[in-house]
């Protein structure tokens, strides 16, 4: 299961990189429909319960200081999933014309015949630059936004996609709080549809 | 280094190919949308640097500007759209167009329009024209 829930945070990494490196670390429909693929009916994760938990995190202001914050959500981690990285006008939801790509390869995958039969969660994160509050406010106007495109410009069943913004409150790269790392989107496998 | 030459020739060649090749093929969104990204990018994020890629936002934004785009990608966006326009309706009408097939192949399979498909996908070699078509339209082949 490990080995499935793979994270492609090199791709994510080599953005700046020269055209030819990223050529090579080119993400494809591929891959993200072989890694999501895969549905462990054992593992479920209650969406509702984790927006609140963000909400909570943020208002408690549990683990102030983000290199020792612990994840939210371990469950979340477990299932089938792929991250990648997505660019967003600075402070906006807007996705730039860089990431139009990324979202039409989630797109392609999304509408393939082998992954019709799954429901999928985005996850939006932001670093731990700026104002708490304010990150957990801007990931859930970007996941929305990736949700947003995908069911009206991409066509995909709006029931079969849900959005929900972490912020800061799950870092990906706990040591560097700041890195770039940490600022990315998840796709999940959720469960079937339908 | 003659090899060379020659190399770089031919891939002066491929861009223009590509067209021809996307009649027959549709586009997938990756593909579209990459090539949007690359021919309109700067239009866009002068343009349109406030709009949504959700509800065809950008689209209607490079309609409206129209008079203002670079010629790349007024020519560009036109068949990119056009592509995409083929293949959404293609992957829309799939379960319809080979209703038959589904019927006569896939008789046995849950009554989800993933497994139908997944199914007219292993089929392919003796479905019909109609069918066999609406998949390499949808992008599925």
């Amino acid at each position: 299961m490990k080995a499935i829930a793979l994270v492609f945070s090199a791709a994510i990494a080599l953005i700046p990189a020269t055209a030819a490196v990223q050529a090579q670390e080119r993400l494809s429909d591929t891959q993200l429909i072989e890694t999501l693929n895969v549905l462990d009916q054992s593992k479920t994760i209650d969406i509702v319960a984790l927006r609140r938990q963000a909400v909570d995190s943020v208002a408690a202001n549990r683990g102030p200081d983000a290199s020792l914050r612990e994840p939210l959500s371990q469950e979340l981690d477990n299932l089938s999933q792929f991250t990648v990285e997505i660019q967003f006008r600075t402070g906006s939801a807007v996705i730039r014309p860089a990431s139009f790509r990324t979202i039409g390869v989630i797109a392609d995958s999304l509408l393939h015949p082998t992954l019709l039969e799954y429901k999928f969660l985005i996850v939006g994160h932001t670093d731990a630059v700026g104002d708490r509050k304010s990150n957990l406010t801007l990931s859930q106007k970007r996941a929305d936004a990736v949700r947003d495109a995908l069911v009206t410009t991409f066509g995909i069943v709006p029931s079969r996609i849900v959005a929900v913004g972490l912020g800061e409150e799950q870092l990906q790269n706990r040591k560097n709080p700041d890195a770039a790392a940490n600022r990315r989107v998840q796709i999940v496998n959720v469960g079937r549809f339908r | 280094m003659r090899l060379r030459k020659i190399l770089a020739a031919a891939s002066l060649l491929v861009p223009m190919a590509i067209p021809l090749a996307a009649s027959a093929q549709t586009l997938t969104f990756a593909e579209a949308y990459d090539r949007l990204a690359k021919s309109c990018g700067p239009d866009i994020e002068k343009l349109c640097s406030k709009v949504s890629l959700g509800g065809g936002a950008v689209k209607a934004c490079l309609d409206r500007n129209q008079a203002r785009l670079s010629a790349t990608c007024k020519s560009t966006s036109a068949e990119v759209f056009q592509s995409l326009a083929k293949r959404a309706s293609a992957q829309a009408t799939a379960v319809k167009v080979c209703e038959r097939d589904i019927g006569q192949y896939c008789n046995g399979v849950q009554p989800h329009d993933g497994y139908r498909l997944q199914c007219l996908l292993t089929a392919t070699k003796v479905v019909s024209s109609g069918c066999k078509q609406v998949i390499v339209d949808a992008g599925w082949n």
